[in-house]
C-alpha cells in the first residue's frame, strides 16, 4: 500500500509540475499583472448582420452569432446582462471579442481587442469547461486532471508523512494551521461584510 | 549509475549531498507540503469546478436588499469615461466606506450615473456581491450572497485582488503567492528526492517528459488554431 500510494505521489506531482507550470507562471502574472504590463493595440469596432436569430434566448443566439461571425473560442457571458442588449465575450488566446446585439435588432456591434503574450498566457489560464473545439476541451481534459494531481498529492502526502514520521506533532500542527487558515478565511468571507 | 539515464547524470552527480542536507530537503518538503495540504485541496476542487459547473453549485443562497442613508455621490457632468474616473473612484470608495464592506469594484470603470439622480454602482468580492444605486441621500443595497461552491470558486478566481479595506482579506493574496511557491518547492524537492533515490525514475522521467510536451503542444495549438 506505502508503495502504491508513493507511486500516486510521485506521478500525480509529476503531472502537476508538467500541466500546472503554466498555471502557476500565468497565475503569477496575473496576481502581478502591472510588473507584467506590456503594451495592446487598440481595440478596433466593426458592425455585422446575423440572419435567423429573431427568435432565439441568449446562449443559442450567442453560439448562432460565433458561427455566422465566425469568431473561434469560448463564449463568456457578463454577471449581468447590460440594459437593452444581449453582451458576451468569444475568448481565444491573444484576442478578446466583445459582442453586443441590440434587443430586436439583427445588427451586431463587435469589438476585438488583441492582447500580447501576457494576455495570451492569462487567457490560456482562463480556458475552462467543455464544449468548445476539440483542442478547448482537451485543454479542460488536461486541467481536471491537474485539479485530481492537486488533491491526489495533498491526500498521498499527508498518507506519506504518516507512515514516514514517528513523531506527528510538527506535521499535525502543520495541517491544523492550514486547514484553520483556510476553513477560517471561508467563514470569514461567507459572515463578514 | 548505469540505471540512470543519461540525461539526469549530471543532475545525479551535483545531489551527492550529505545525508543531514537530504534530511533537511525531506523535512522541508514532508512540512512546506503539510502546510500547503488546505491550498491544494481549495484550488483542485476549484479548478474541476470550473470544468463542471453543475447547476447546484451555481444557485445564489440568498439576496436581500435593504436601505440606508447615505450622502449622494459626486456628479461627473460633461466628462468622459476617463475623465470621470478619479470621481467614480471616490464616490465608489464613499459608498464601501458608508456600508462598512471591503468589497471591491467588480472593474476600475465600474460605477456610474444610471439617471439624473441615481448613482449606480456594482461591488465583488468572494462569496458576496453588491448592487447600490444611491439616490435622494438613499442607499437601496442588494447583497447576493454565494454558495460554498461559488465562495471556493471565487476564493481561486480573485485569489490575484488586493482588499484596501480588510488586511484580513488581502491575506488571502500573500497566501496565494506562499502557497504557489511552496507547491513549487514540494514538488521540486520531490524531484530532487525522487532523483537521488533509486526506484520509478525512468517512468517518472517518461512521464514527466511526455506531461510537458503534451502540456506545451496543447498551449500552442491553442493559442495559434481555431
Amino acid at each position: 500500500m506505502y508503495h502504491l500510494v508513493r507511486k500516486v505521489h510521485l506521478f500525480s506531482s509529476v503531472i502537476i509540475l508538467a500541466f500546472l507550470g503554466m498555471y502557476f507562471i500565468s497565475g503569477y502574472i496575473m496576481v502581478h499583472r502591472p510588473w507584467f504590463a506590456n503594451v495592446s493595440p487598440p481595440p478596433t469596432t466593426r458592425k455585422a448582420a446575423l440572419q435567423g436569430v429573431a427568435e432565439l434566448s441568449t446562449e443559442p443566439l450567442a453560439a448562432a452569432a460565433q458561427e455566422q461571425l465566425r469568431l473561434p473560442g469560448l463564449i463568456q457571458f457578463p454577471q449581468k446582462q447590460p440594459p437593452g442588449m444581449t453582451r458576451f465575450w468569444v475568448n481565444h488566446p491573444g484576442t478578446m471579442v466583445r459582442v453586443d446585439i441590440p434587443d430586436g435588432s439583427s445588427e451586431v456591434l463587435v469589438t476585438t481587442q488583441r492582447t500580447g503574450w501576457v494576455g495570451v498566457l492569462i487567457m490560456l489560464h482562463k480556458v475552462r469547461g467543455y464544449g468548445g473545439s476539440f483542442l478547448f476541451d482537451a485543454v479542460a481534459l488536461f486541467s481536471d486532471i491537474a485539479g485530481v494531481s492537486m488533491i491526489l498529492f495533498a491526500f498521498t502526502g499527508v498518507y506519506l508523512w504518516w507512515k514516514r514520521v514517528r513523531n506527528h506533532r510538527w506535521g499535525l500542527l502543520c495541517l491544523a494551521v492550514s486547514g484553520a487558515y483556510v476553513l477560517g478565511m471561508m467563514s470569514y468571507f461567507s459572515f463578514a461584510r | 549509475m548505469d540505471d540512470v539515464p543519461a540525461i539526469l547524470r549530471p543532475i545525479q552527480a551535483c545531489s551527492r549531498t550529505p545525508s543531514w542536507l537530504r534530511r533537511v530537503i525531506l523535512n522541508v518538503h514532508m512540512y512546506g507540503g503539510l502546510l500547503c495540504f488546505g491550498f491544494l485541496i481549495l484550488f483542485g476542487i476549484s479548478v474541476l469546478n470550473f470544468n463542471h459547473p453543475f447547476a447546484f453549485t451555481k444557485s445564489p443562497v440568498s439576496v436581500t436588499t435593504w436601505t440606508m442613508p447615505m450622502s449622494d455621490p459626486k456628479r461627473a457632468d460633461g466628462l468622459d469615461v476617463l475623465e470621470s474616473l478619479p470621481i467614480r473612484r471616490e464616490n465608489n470608495l464613499a459608498i464601501l466606506h458608508a456600508m462598512g464592506s471591503f468589497a471591491v469594484p467588480f472593474t476600475s470603470f465600474d460605477g456610474q450615473w444610471i439617471d439624473a439622480d441615481t448613482y449606480h454602482a456594482h461591488f465583488v468580492r468572494p462569496g458576496k456581491m453588491y448592487d447600490v444605486d444611491v439616490s435622494g441621500g438613499t442607499a437601496t443595497i442588494t447583497q447576493t450572497r454565494g454558495s460554498v461552491w461559488s465562495l471556493i470558486r471565487e476564493l481561486h478566481d480573485y485569489a490575484g485582488t488586493s482588499y484596501p479595506e480588510s488586511v484580513i482579506a488581502s491575506s488571502w493574496r500573500w497566501h496565494t503567492e506562499v502557497g504557489t511557491l511552496f507547491v513549487f518547492a514540494a514538488i521540486m524537492s520531490g524531484v530532487y528526492l525522487w532523483i537521488v533515490g533509486r526506484r520509478q525514475r525512468r517512468i517518472g522521467l517518461l512521464v514527466l517528459v511526455a506531461a510537458g510536451a503534451v502540456s506545451i503542444a496543447l498551449m500552442i495549438l491553442v493559442t495559434v488554431g481555431e
